[in-house]
């Protein structure tokens, strides 16, 4: 199956002379999660701003559908959402007003669209915000407009950044079972979070960052034989890789 | 301890106006100074005549309390504090006395500075009311009144409540009001012992509602409205970046956004329709388009310059209104979604033009409208076409000229 994003040896960053990155190379395929980690400043969001075509690399590729940004940024844009660990709203708009935008940047014809913001606006219990201005709901809310939005436009691939900051734990469970569903009908997830035992209930494989390159990739099982810890948490690998000397949990 | 919270409050006053300078280098440049000192003159100079021939029965004492009563219930207060002395700040709050006292003093002398050159104004007018009191005798009285003023303003800052803050402040203002006119009108003692009876009222009602010991929250929603007031002002002189403002609602023209068609080329049609309507550069243009059109219609009916002088000030406004209406165009520039939205960036630009000049024409048919039907009614009708016509040609002359402008600012 052809790999939905595919990155070939990325060295990037804000400064040639120093970079963040150096020689990432890995792939994402449709139907699959991915999980990014890694400590602060390990370079997950410089990786994820590369992704999104916010960043020029020094050195290497980052195809997404197929595609550079170069080659046929429209396609490439078109292909992934994005939920930013921050949300990032227009002030001015209310909720449905945000979801209209996305569905009309989206190119989401109209009927479709109104019938995927109803279904999101019950399943994050937002129906009775719809109205309300961005600049007037909480960081839990705002963060769960930027996931409905990235929802509606229900892409190949969808691009999330600590998804669970200030997230209620319904809201947890909703977006995680819609993430489930939006595997299971082919599009691929890129997410990075710090919550080790989310992720490893979740995601297919991960990708494990340590000062901006990276240190491991593979399934769950894989990485238990890298350690060489046969049924080890992902929690206890992570430490194993990122801090060996240390072995803070153990063998 | 106390004196480094006063120190740091001096700190940020020092840092504000660092900050500022170039602004007020930029609206130096402008020319706005030269053109208000002449408005200011030309005021100064209808007023001397005026003084010279005061007509029989003008209210001089309810002139004179109204405009008194603004400027003693007004009582702004810089404090610089920002949402993050939440956390820095919060844990000291017992010493804030002496970071407060800094602010109160400053918020005072301005504020009297204020209330004196404008009493030093009326003055005149003033003493040809034949009031029982000379217009320096009510100095003293003033400046007591305006620190009973600013200390009643504090205890509303603390009143946990809005209703209660609002009820107090409109008490304070009818009770100024009425100190003030006795001031005006009656024998000097006989006011003050009104005044002090009405001061006392105000304390022991503001005694009242439940209060907090230090109002943070309103602290910080003041300190922030302050400084977007000054960032508008300055913006329309120079590039600058802008701080969150809330958004207002305004469905009387929001609803426009409604029916833009749902397709892909209307996205940003959509956004900067919404944006210009719910936020200050809408708020500002429907305020420029009221007051251009009653200028317009004044000027227009005065006949003045055998009605030109009506076409002149609507041509003013409507292109005081194109300008106003183009600042949408820096709305969203620095937005990550225009990087990762997959539309092209031509039509943000479009979009942009599309909106301010649709808002243009909006205010400029009443501009024309209100300035032409003026000078129709008195049979002017040359100025009365022209002023229409002129509003309605300033619209494509000003979209030209913005696109023009956001093409040149793409290619940089």
């Amino acid at each position: 199956m052809e790999p939905l994003v595919e990155v070939k040896e990325l060295s990037g960053g804000y400064s040639p002379r120093r970079p963040v990155l150096h020689g990432l190379t890995f792939t994402v395929a449709p139907g699959e999660i991915v999980g990014l980690i890694g400590l602060n400043g390990a370079g997950k969001s410089t990786t994820i701003r590369h992704l999104l075509g916010l960043m020029e690399p020094f050195e290497g590729t980052v195809r997404i559908g197929g595609v550079t940004l170069e080659e046929d940024a429209e396609r490439y844009r078109r292909s992934f959402a994005y939920v930013p660990e921050t949300p990032l709203l227009f002030d001015e708009l209310t909720v449905q007003e945000h979801l209209r935008l996305t569905a009309m940047a989206y190119d989401i014809d109209e009927s479709t669209y109104v019938e995927r913001a109803e279904r999101l606006l019950g399943e994050f219990r937002m129906a009775d915000k719809r109205s309300a201005f961005a600049a007037h709901l909480s960081k839990g809310m705002k963060q769960k407009v930027m996931i409905m939005n990235a929802l509606l436009a229900a892409p190949p691939l969808y691009i999330i950044d600590e998804p669970f900051l200030g997230l209620d734990p319904l809201a947890m469970r909703s977006l995680l079972e819609r993430l489930n569903e939006e595997k299971r009908s082919g599009s691929a997830i890129l997410m990075s979070s710090h919550i080790l035992s989310t992720l490893e209930a979740y995601c297919d494989r991960y990708l494990l960052l340590h000062d901006g390159r990276l240190l491991a990739s593979g399934t769950l099982e894989t990485l238990r034989e890298m350690a060489g810890m046969p049924g080890a948490s992902l929690e206890r690998l992570f430490f194993r890789f990122i801090a060996p000397e240390r072995n803070a949990y153990g063998s | 301890m106390e004196a480094d919270l006063e120190a740091l409050r001096r700190k940020r006053a020092e840092a504000w106006r660092k900050a500022v300078t170039p602004y007020v280098r930029d609206m130096a440049r402008s020319g706005f100074p030269s053109v208000a000192v002449l408005a200011a003159l030309a005021a100064l100079s209808g007023y001397t005549a005026f003084l010279e021939n005061v007509p029989p029965g003008f209210p001089i004492a309810a002139v004179g309390a109204a405009l008194m009563t603004l400027l003693l219930v007004r009582s702004p207060l810089r404090t610089h504090l920002r949402p993050a002395d939440a956390v820095f700040l919060m844990p000291r709050e017992h010493e804030m006395e002496r970071y407060m006292k800094a602010a109160r003093r400053s918020g005072y002398l301005s504020g009297s500075a204020l209330t004196l050159a404008v009493w030093l104004l009326y003055a005149p007018l003033y003493g040809q009311s034949g009031a029982p009191t000379g217009a320096a005798a009510l100095v003293p009285a003033l400046l007591v009144l305006k620190a009973a003023n600013d200390a009643g303003a504090w205890q509303e800052r603390r009143m946990a409540r809005e209703t209660a803050r609002r009820l107090c402040r409109l008490l304070r203002t009818a009770l100024t009001l009425a100190a003030v006119c006795a001031l005006l009108t009656k024998p000097l003692i006989a006011a003050l012992g009104f005044a002090a009876a009405a001061a006392a009222l105000q304390a022991a009602v503001c005694w009242l509602p439940a209060r907090h010991r230090f109002p943070w929250q309103r602290l910080f929603d003041e300190e922030a409205r302050t400084r977007r007031r000054y960032e508008r002002f300055f913006r329309s002189f120079t590039d600058l970046p802008s701080e969150a403002e809330a958004p207002a609602r305004r469905p009387y023209a929001a609803w426009i956004a409604g029916y833009i068609r749902h397709s892909r080329v209307n996205t940003y049609l959509m956004l900067y329709t919404l944006t210009l309507v719910r936020t200050d550069i809408g708020g500002m243009l429907i305020r420029l388009t009221a007051v251009g059109a009653l200028a317009g219609a004044v000027t227009g009916a005065s006949g003045a310059l055998a009605g030109w002088a009506g076409a002149l000030v609507s041509w003013l406004f409507a292109l005081a209104a194109g300008v106003q209406a183009g600042t949408v165009r820096h709305a969203h520039r620095h937005a990550v979604w225009r990087h990762l939205y997959p539309l092209p960036e031509a039509g943000r630009r479009r979009a942009a033009v599309r909106v301010a000049a649709a808002a243009h024409f909006a205010g400029a048919v009443p501009l024309g409208l209100a300035a032409g039907l003026s000078a129709a009614l008195d049979g002017r009708y040359a100025p009365a076409l022209a002023a229409l016509a002129g509003c309605l040609a300033l619209v494509p002359a000003t979209a030209f000229r913005l696109r023009r402008k956001m093409e040149r600012e793409a290619a940089e």
